[in-house]
């Protein structure tokens, strides 16, 4: 049975946003790229799966189960706004998160923490940009749950927190897990994937495994480029 | 549930306690240093209600301000939790800071009749017994519990659609359901004057603490009056507006981008 | 030890390539123990699943030996490296061989070129010792 499985999923915004009868199918144990321009419809798709959003029509299930309360304790989604809340320190969140989860793992949370340089006393509202992410991330990585979906982890972060922020994914990534990483920016990050989907204006365009991509003859970098010319 | 509820008070309990510490030290101050020569008796009595009614007010907004955050932030939305927790734990939350104004105008009021019989807020509360206390306290309750399940639905509403004057809209359906309500409810049981029951109940109490002679509020009897279909009328609304919230939640409610 | 990946290219096929030129290179000796997937994969920055895949490969071409619940091992066949010297060999030489090909050398010319740097490299060091 896979992981996640998409049929024909339609979410209509205003405009051209949205999804539009959406397929898809994902194998556990799979670093998946999920990649596409501003505005392609990949938040739209994670916003459905982690159950932030309804579809107008079609169904997704996360291991055989509908998306509903019982998905919540499946999956771990780092969305594109905070998991954290103003009045908030780091010790705070992670409190928060493992009084709610009881998937999150403590330990885990610790040791990111530390390799993010993160401190618990200090209050989120004080935290750069960049730090704010690497909270963010750590509270969605130190959950225990088959599938997580970072939407834009490394967005609009630096260079070097970017670096920080693909290690920790590479490090903390367990193999019988599922991690959806959407991102415009491929050349960074596409080492770190088994499988890429391409998706465009609310369909997907491509879903195919990297070194196969590869052995092609066409990176990935290309493949992004080539499907997205104007 | 709990857990959330927890999670509230702690976030908020600076607020909270700011808010209820302003409310005992303005009546400790007018128990023991009323201003008579600056504002008058009758001041007096309107800045020690209004005292009451400004932390009824801020913790019904509180108990609405946590609903909002249950549906708006992603720190709340994913929580592995039924509407109906995030439903209750608004409204607990909402109803504890009732109980603790409740319980700090009963001590004010026991106050006031052993201590200071001659204090002028005294003579307010020398008719009220007990039974009038409760009767005031269920009446209140409820009020808050129907005006905050009333708003409840009209935030979820909001959440729910995406046109472009959802709010507008949601506010003129809104005005127009509890016009609608309360018309019926005159219509069926003969309320006498206009509006809700349970708004003529709030400005009973309002004018109980506005104005200094007009204390009749004779509990056994209005709580029997009130018992009399108008209530169960109310509650049954009350609990369609809940599940209809609930239903939002769990089909419609999405973030708005 | 930093890689630069081809990005276009297999990377599961350019780790292989890495560990046996460290092997090469005597970084490996025979007998060492290879580092293990996830410590690679957080070293290189990519997918476990990719250096696993890498790793496979080499034990299944019998570079490396997986010994059970230790993890894996360089071989200690001596042979081996040889095997892979020749390898890297040939691959060098069929670039080679191509380069010379489109410069218009063929058979003789080439061995004779050949013939003669080899010749003025070893005159050069016998300067220089």
């Amino acid at each position: 049975m896979s992981l996640l499985e998409l049929a024909n999923v339609t979410k209509r915004y205003k405009g051209t946003r949205g999804l539009n009868g959406v397929s898809l199918s994902l194998d556990p144990g799979k670093i998946v790229g999920l990649l596409g321009p501003n505005g392609s419809g990949k938040t739209t798709l994670m916003s459905l799966i982690a159950g932030l959003a309804h579809p107008d029509s079609g169904t997704i299930k996360v291991q055989g189960v509908p998306v509903g309360l019982a998905t919540r304790s499946l999956v771990s989604f780092l969305p594109d706004q905070p998991l954290t809340e103003p009045w908030m320190k780091v010790e705070d969140a992670v409190a928060y998160y493992a009084d709610f989860f009881a998937d999150f793992d403590r330990e885990k949370a610790r040791e990111l923490l530390s390799f993010m340089k993160l401190l618990p006393s200090d209050p989120v509202t004080a935290l750069s940009k960049g730090m704010s992410e690497r909270l963010q991330l750590t509270l969605a990585l130190s959950r225990r749950v088959p599938l997580y979906l970072l939407d834009e982890p490394i967005g609009g972060v630096d260079p070097v927190a970017r670096g920080k922020i693909l290690d920790a994914i590479v490090e903390q990534y367990s193999e019988d897990s599922t991690l959806v990483v959407s991102t415009h920016l491929v050349r960074d990050i596409e080492r770190i994937f088994d499988e890429v989907i391409l998706i465009q204006e609310g369909k997907i365009v491509l879903q195919q495994e990297v070194e196969d991509l590869r052995l092609s003859g066409v990176g990935v970098e290309e493949t992004f480029r080539e499907v997205f010319a104007e | 549930m709990r857990m959330l509820l927890y999670y509230q008070l702690k976030q908020r309990r600076n607020h909270l306690l700011g808010v209820l510490g302003i409310l005992v030290l303005l009546e400790l101050y007018l128990l023991f240093f009323p201003p008579v020569r600056q504002i008058t008796e009758a001041g007096v009595i309107m800045l020690s209600g209004t005292g009451y009614i400004g932390a009824f007010i801020v913790f019904s907004v509180e108990s609405i301000r946590s609903f909002f955050q249950s549906l708006k932030l992603p720190s709340r939305r994913l929580l592995p939790l039924r509407p109906v927790s995030h439903v209750l734990a608004a409204l607990i939350y909402g109803l504890l800071g009732f109980a603790v104004i409740a319980l700090l105008a009963l001590l004010h009021g026991i106050l006031l009749k052993q201590a200071f019989p001659r204090h002028l807020l005294a003579k307010l509360v020398d008719p009220v017994s007990f039974q009038d206390f409760l009767a005031g306290l269920a009446i209140g309750t409820w009020a808050f519990l129907f005006s905050v399940i009333s708003i409840y639905l009209l935030i979820a509403f909001i959440y729910s659609f995406h046109f472009k004057y959802r709010v507008l809209v949601a506010i003129v359906g809104y005005n127009l359901l509890l016009t609608g309500i309360s018309r019926l409810e005159e219509y069926l049981f003969q309320v006498e004057d206009g509006g809700s029951e349970i708004f003529r109940m709030l400005s009973i109490r309002w004018g109980e603490s506005a104005d200094m002679s007009g204390v009749n509020v004779s509990g056994p009897s209005s709580i029997t009056h009130w018992l009399s279909g108008a209530l169960l009328y109310e509650i049954a609304f009350g609990v369609l507006f809940i599940v209809a919230t609930l239903w939002l939640m769990k089909n419609k409610v999405e973030r708005i981008k | 030890m930093p890689i630069e990946f081809d990005n276009n290219l297999p990377i599961y096929l350019q780790i292989m390539t890495h560990i046996k030129r460290q092997m090469v290179t005597g970084a490996l000796q025979p007998g060492d123990k290879v580092p293990a997937v996830r410590e690679l994969a957080s070293e290189l920055q990519i997918n476990p699943n990719t250096v696993q895949r890498a790793l496979q490969e080499l034990e299944r071409d019998g570079t490396v030996e997986s010994r059970r619940g230790l993890g894996r091992y360089v071989t200690s066949e001596e042979g081996k490296i040889m095997a892979i010297k020749k390898e890297m060999a040939g691959e060098l030489l069929d670039r080679f061989l191509e380069g010379m090909k489109e410069l218009g050398f063929a058979g003789d010319d080439i061995t004779a070129i050949v013939a003669d740097a080899i010749q003025t490299k070893q005159e050069g060091k016998g300067e220089e010792v």
